[in-house]
């Protein structure tokens, strides 16, 4: 568990409300977002078993890798399926917060 | 959307008087850490564990309170492998410490009512507990619609679709089974908790059989004329237990009719069919806390897709198999993945938001057709008021290399070793 990550969500938690409509119509609550990595990739993206961990790479590295995955010019068993899933938007909010742990 | 926060509940979450109260009433020696809203979660599987972790996660001031009858979990996820002989029980059973470590007041209690006028849970210890909102995550109960087969007597053919001692019993039967013999298993109908979780059961035990006990086979006996993952099952099927598993669709295996579990016989309409070992999985529905509460409406309960509020009874969230997640499967990634968009969504509305921010979900199945051979399915959704829309995912794809196949086995163990931490902490 980040202490450091629990208290930046909550305080980003009530900033979101406050832009509640367009935060939500872009899905772009970070928080949300990366939590779906963690499952495969680890807390702050740090792995715990034999998937790959994915902390401490610079945002616009981060974006590259998640855009390649999402066209297809890198392959892999599973993120070609994964990452077309968000939109660029959402793969910038990603790359950010996980950049930023 | 819009929810109007209670003049009511917004009072509760102002006055310190009401946290005085809960402590007086339960006498409750610790409680939980903070001195925010009170949060009461109940059950602590996927979705209940992965909600409490993320409510204070997301509001560290939050008083979270999670009830749980059992002191650790033995996880359904890999409890194939376990059969199969590939993981020991230690590895899939899990305690709560590190859901207590972060200031969860964790009670090994059951629920056993609900008022929600006075915003209370009453435990089986008799302690009343009260909350300024209630996540119910109480996972699946069964259909006992088979004469012979109920919950007494499925000991003796265990289901083993609730992950523990019937788990166990299962492993020690195939362990006691004489080469040659035949394990039947009959898949439940729509809806279930995981969908591909039957094949890759018969994958696990073939493997089991094929290792130990060759001259001995597994027969599916489906209520369904297809399943999840069927052609990547299918082809793994043929590549490694050609003669091992048999799949019989339920028009050709008719309605079953009655089951002796001392002989472990399945009757159907038109045959009987004899096993040695018999797994027979019921069909499902919302665990019974659920019924008992009035979250239901038929098997399941409904609820707001963007805040898991149920749309029976107010200031409830319903998560996991219990709810009816439209797009989304039964599973315990979907679980935890519902657990956090409804954890974000309740820290942010007892904050006096008024709207919630984002709802974006995601699930993975990995399913293991022998230790080396692994095969997925995985989504990404946007959620709307409607409906969870798939915005990317799909199955495995056929015809891959030996090396793909092995990566995914291996990638296999990395979601769950990443899951469980993200769950249990
Ligand atoms: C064989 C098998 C394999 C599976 N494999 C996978 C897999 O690989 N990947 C995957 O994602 N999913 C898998 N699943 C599905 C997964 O286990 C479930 O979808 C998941 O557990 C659902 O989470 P839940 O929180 O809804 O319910 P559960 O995890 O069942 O948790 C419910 C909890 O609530 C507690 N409870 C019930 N009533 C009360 C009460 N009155 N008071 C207090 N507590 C109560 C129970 O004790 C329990 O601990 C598998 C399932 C099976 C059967
Ligand atoms: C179901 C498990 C799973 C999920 C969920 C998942 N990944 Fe992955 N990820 C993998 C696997 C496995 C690989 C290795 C490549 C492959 O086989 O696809 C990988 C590779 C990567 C890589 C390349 C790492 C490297 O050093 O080469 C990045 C970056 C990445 N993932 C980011 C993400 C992000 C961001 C998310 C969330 C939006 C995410 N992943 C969600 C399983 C997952």
């Amino acid at each position: 568990m980040n202490v450091k990550l629990g208290i930046a969500a909550a305080v980003s938690a009530v900033f979101i409300s406050a832009q509640a409509s367009t935060a939500f119509a872009e899905n772009l609550n970070a928080d949300l977002l990366v939590s779906n990595c963690v499952v495969c990739h680890g807390d702050d993206g740090i792995s715990v078993g034999s998937t790959p961990s994915i902390d401490g790479i610079a945002k616009d590295r981060l974006v590259a890798m998640l855009q390649s995955f999402k066209d297809g010019s890198r392959s892999g068993t599973i993120m070609t399926r994964i990452a077309p899933g968000y939109s660029d938007a959402q793969l910038e909010v990603i790359a950010g917060a996980l950049a930023g742990n | 959307m819009t929810i109007k926060t209670t003049r009511r509940e917004f009072m509760k979450v102002a006055g310190a008087a009401g946290a005085v109260t809960a402590f007086a009433v339960t006498g409750c020696a610790s409680g939980p850490s903070g001195s925010g809203p009170r949060v009461v979660v109940v059950g602590g599987g996927f979705g209940g564990a992965t909600a409490a972790r993320y409510v204070k996660k997301f509001g560290p001031d939050f008083r979270v309170t999670m009830i749980e009858p059992k002191s650790s979990y033995v996880t359904c996820p890999f409890s194939n492998a376990y059969l199969g002989g590939i993981v020991d029980l230690a590895t899939i059973t899990h305690n709560y410490s590190g859901i207590s470590a972060m200031g969860v007041d964790v009670r090994q209690d059951t629920v056993m009512s609900l008022d929600a006028e006075a915003q209370t849970v009453t435990l089986w210890s008799g302690a009343v507990i009260e909350y300024d909102r209630l996540i119910v995550s109480p996972g699946i109960d069964f259909k006992w619609t088979i004469p012979g087969y109920d919950e007494t007597s499925s000991e003796l053919a265990p289901h083993a679709w609730q992950a523990g001692g019937q788990t166990v019993t299962l492993r020690k039967q195939l362990e006691e089974m004489d080469d040659g013999g035949t394990v039947i298993i009959a898949p439940p109908g729509n809806p279930f908790r995981c969908p591909p979780g039957p094949y890759e059961r018969a994958s696990m035990i073939a493997h089991y059989l094929k290792t130990n006990k060759p001259k001995s086979k597994v027969l599916i006996l489906d209520r369904k004329d297809k399943f999840s993952k069927q052609g990547a099952f299918m082809e793994g099927w043929k590549k490694n237990y050609a003669d091992y598993i048999e799949w019989v669709p339920a028009t050709e295996v008719g309605t079953i009719t009655n089951i002796d579990v001392n002989t472990k016989t399945l009757a159907t309409e038109m045959d009987t069919h004899k096993a040695d070992v018999l797994n027979f999985i019921p069909n499902q529905k919302a665990g019974a806390i659920a019924h008992k509460m009035g979250l239901t409406d038929g098997d399941w309960c409904p609820v707001d897709l963007l805040t898991f509020e149920s749309k029976v009874i107010p200031g409830v969230h319903v998560i996991g198999d219990a709810a009816v997640v439209t797009g989304m499967p039964k599973s315990g990634n979907a679980a935890n993945s519902e657990a956090k968009i409804c954890a974000s969504a309740v820290v942010q509305l007892l904050s006096g938001a008024t709207e919630v921010a984002s709802a974006i979900s995601s699930n993975t199945c990995y399913s293991l057709v022998t230790p080396d051979y692994g095969i997925s399915v995985t989504a990404v959704w946007q959620g709307t008021a409607e409906k969870y829309a798939k915005t990317s995912g799909g199955v495995s794809p056929a015809d891959q290399s030996d090396g793909f196949r092995a990566n995914e086995a291996k990638y296999a163990h990395g979601w769950y070793a990443n899951i469980t931490a993200d769950v249990f902490g």
